[in-house]
């Protein structure tokens, strides 16, 4: 077991949607501590590869909008003291 | 029952190690199909939830003998024990139909409600903080 956080790829049974053929894919994280017998996994959906009937590929990202939101409002939780703190900065400096 | 404890005093982590294997067998056979639920077929109309799945699981052990003057040196214990918590969060659904296939993120309004007023709170702190220390 590796003990270090390491993101692996794995494909799905194929399901039959109609005439497509959908193939999903989820990125599984690992990480396991070495003393202190704690492990830990995260696994999401990365993608689907669908196989066109006339035998095109195409794969489909999943996009995690919750967690896309999440990190912008972070980020700018974040960004605006720093910003605030700059111009407090600048404004001192000028008077 | 003295053979038992035999075993335990030879091998303490035994009860551990088993634990983590059997954690181990757990997650390589937890197949991608935990992650996409089985597809719900309506009319021409194919739909496959798509969740994350984190988990996480500690386990420890631990072993004692007597060591007090007088007392039976063959008196000791040890035991073992674990716990662990899955969470799961529906992150998209992958709709098939007649057009093709495409997929449709959900959106969690009560996980970006909270991750927005707890964002709010460590900015008005930081904020807050800085005045103070001018």
């Amino acid at each position: 077991m590796k003990r270090f956080p390491t993101p692996e790829n794995r494909f799905g049974n194929p399901i039959q949607a109609g005439k497509y053929r959908i193939i999903p894919i989820e990125q599984r994280w690992r990480a396991q501590s070495p003393g202190m017998r704690f492990f830990a996994f995260w696994r999401r959906p990365a993608s689907v590869l669908v196989l066109h009937p006339d035998g095109g590929e195409e794969i489909i990202e999943i996009p995690d909008v919750t967690r896309q939101a999440q990190i912008a409002i972070w980020g700018l939780a974040l960004l605006i003291p720093f910003l605030i703190w700059g111009f407090r900065q600048w404004q001192s400096n000028n008077e | 029952m003295s053979e038992e404890k035999e075993i335990i005093i030879e091998d303490p982590g035994q009860a551990i190690d088993m634990a983590q294997e059997t954690m181990e067998t757990f997650i390589e056979t937890a197949s991608v199909d935990k992650v996409y639920s089985e597809p719900l077929v309506h009319e021409e109309t194919m739909i496959i939830p798509a969740a994350e799945v984190f988990a996480v699981a500690g386990f420890g052990a631990g072993y004692g003998a007597s060591t007090a003057p007088g007392e039976d040196e063959s008196d000791s214990g040890g035991g073992a024990g674990g716990g662990g918590r899955t969470f799961a969060r529906p992150v998209a659904v992958v709709i098939a139909d007649g057009n093709g296939v495409r997929v449709e993120p959900i959106l969690d309004p009560t996980k970006i409600a909270l991750t927005f007023f707890t964002a709010l709170g460590f900015m008005f702190a930081s904020i807050a903080r800085m005045t103070r220390g001018k």
